[in-house]
């Protein structure tokens, strides 16, 4: 039972960063309906910023939050700008080459620019640990899982109170009627774009006192969040959030009792076999989202 | 005074041309009805005017200002609100949402309040239903709600397409109505295109039939509703 209850425990405290990246994904997808192959890349790249950064400033993981937001932010606009907005409205099939080619040149191009020997981002609180009652957590974990409700919780907000939030659904329903009203609406996919992006960074960012940086180190991520966010229902952050708590739960529980190898197997399977039953995701409507 | 005017327009989808040599204007204050069948160009010259669809030829002005130099999601700055066909009303945002969305190029979040009530007290219907979704209204609620959210960034001119569109005839005739009653009120212009010809002509001042992309006939309202060939072309009589 003991190994049940911390199981359970971990995964919930792992599952927070893939809701994270998922509910990333979800903004820039339920936005402009393209699916962000890239997001392991920009995962992977915001732990090389951190480092970048700490090399100069000596920070540590949590004091490099804003530092990174605003590079990674700043990495999202030209991309956006120079590979995204080009093939915005052409098939979905220039959109999917067009993630996938920027994650491989993202991914060669901290190579390029750190060299291919995995870095590590020093923390004082990597091995530190709360015990609460006979079961433990990770430190960086918990705050990686706290930081990543905040964030969510505030786009949720984003989204559904503001005014740019209005805004964005406005435009992820009708792009022609939101222009119609004085939207601009490839400001909001420039915006959408920045804020996926930029959470999906933090999310990587705050792994760094338990990751290696090296450069395919978010491609794990990218997968299993993009599951999260086919099962959540396209499009649906709530669903997003919880199948990519799920997830994590589900990848903890198999590593306890089996090995962690078997983790990521262990979601590849449950994965199918939702698929299987329910094609639309646990939360999708049949109907979908636009 | 002259409010819109369109000299010369074609436009085409790819290679098959739909719109020839259109001209038409809208005063100040006035109701314009185009009226033609299926497949005339209708939607495609109201998409024109809110520049979804760009010209091969020709000149559109409002207030003076050339309109195809304003990009489409400027075009409401300069006085112009437009009312697809098919409504456009956001079904997954509530009513007031759709509303205060209306209001969008307004700089003064006060007017914005003020106009929401305004519409609120048109359309004492909306308010019942403002945190509903407008995907749940009834056909004719959600024509009130687009006529509404249309008239929430204080227009000069609103361009309809089919406001009949779907709805009973009963609910058209109100729709009507409340169309004549804006106008008038509010000193805006509208433009309606329809096929519904006795009913828009009915409200109108001035009246265009569009036949195959072209204008065929322009007039005064009355005599285009009394003209023999237009009576026997499109109700048969
Ligand atoms: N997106 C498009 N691509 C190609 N052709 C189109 C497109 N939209 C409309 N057309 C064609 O342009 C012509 C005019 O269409 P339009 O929608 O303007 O007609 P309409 O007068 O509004 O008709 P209706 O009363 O049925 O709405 C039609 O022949 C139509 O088939
Ligand atoms: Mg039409």
């Amino acid at each position: 039972m003991w190994i049940f209850t911390q199981s359970i425990i971990n995964g919930i405290l792992a599952g927070g960063v893939y809701a994270l990246i998922a509910v990333g994904i979800t903004v820039i997808f339920g936005v402009m309906r393209l699916v962000n192959f890239a997001s392991g890349a920009f995962f992977t790249l915001s732990m090389y910023l951190g480092y970048f950064v700490y090399s100069f400033t000596g920070w540590n993981c949590y004091q490099l939050i804003p530092a990174v937001a605003i590079l990674s932010a700043a990495v999202a606009y030209v991309t956006f700008k120079f590979t995204i907005s080009p093939v915005l409205g052409k098939s979905s099939d220039a959109t999917i080459l067009v993630t996938v080619g920027l994650s491989f040149f993202l991914q060669n191009l901290v190579i390029v620019l750190f060299g291919g020997t995995a870095l590590t981002l020093p923390s004082e609180i990597s091995n530190v640990s709360i015990r609460i009652g006979e079961y433990t957590l990770g430190l960086p974990r918990t705050i990686a899982f706290m930081v990543a409700i905040v964030l969510v919780l505030g786009v949720s907000l984003l989204v559904n109170k503001s005014n740019f939030g209005r805004s964005m659904r406005a435009t992820a329903e009708n792009p022609e009627v939101a222009e119609m009203l004085g939207i601009k609406s490839r400001r909001v996919y420039t915006l959408a774009w920045i804020i996926g992006i930029v959470m999906t960074s933090i999310g990587g960012l705050l792994l760094t006192p338990i990751y290696y940086v090296n450069n395919t180190v978010g491609a794990p991520f990218r997968t299993v969040s993009l599951m999260a966010v086919v099962l959540g229902g396209l499009g649906d952050i709530r669903g997003a959030f919880i199948c990519g708590l799920l997830l994590g739960i589900i990848e903890s529980v198999f590593s306890a009792y089996f090995s962690a190898y078997i983790g990521l197997l262990g979601i590849f399977i449950v994965y199918l076999i939702i698929f299987l039953f329910k094609p639309q995701g646990i939360f999708g409507r049949k109907e979908r989202v636009g | 005074m002259r409010l819109l005017e369109i000299s010369g327009v074609s436009a085409a989808y790819g290679d098959l041309k739909v719109l020839h040599d259109v001209s038409l204007h809208v005063d100040e204050g006035e109701i314009v009805s185009l009226v033609g069948s299926n497949g005339a160009g209708k939607t495609m010259l109201l998409r024109i005017i809110s520049g979804l669809v760009p010209v091969t030829e020709g000149q559109i002005t409002l207030g003076g200002k050339n309109l195809l130099k304003v990009r489409p999601y400027e075009r409401v700055s300069v006085g112009l609100s437009h009312i697809p066909q098919g409504r456009g009303t956001l079904a997954k945002l509530t009513v007031k949402e759709n509303l205060i969305l209306g209001a969008y190029s307004l700089k003064s979040s006060q007017q914005r309040e003020e106009n929401i009530e305004r519409a609120y007290g048109m359309f004492p219907k909306l308010r019942e239903r403002k945190n509903q979704i407008a995907g749940s209204l009834s056909g004719g609620e959600q024509q009130m709600l687009a006529i509404a959210r249309a008239l929430m960034c204080d227009p000069k001119i609103i361009a309809m397409d089919e406001p009949s569109l779907g709805l009973a005839p009963i609910v058209v005739e109100n729709v009507f109505e409340i169309i004549q009653r804006v106008s008038s009120e509010r000193k805006i212009a509208i433009l309606i295109v329809e096929q519904n010809l006795v009913q828009s002509l009915s409200i109108a001042h001035r009246g265009y039939v569009l036949e195959n992309g072209r204008i065929v006939r322009e007039g005064e309202a009355k005599a285009l509703l009394e003209d023999k060939d237009i009576r026997s072309a499109y109700l048969g009589i």
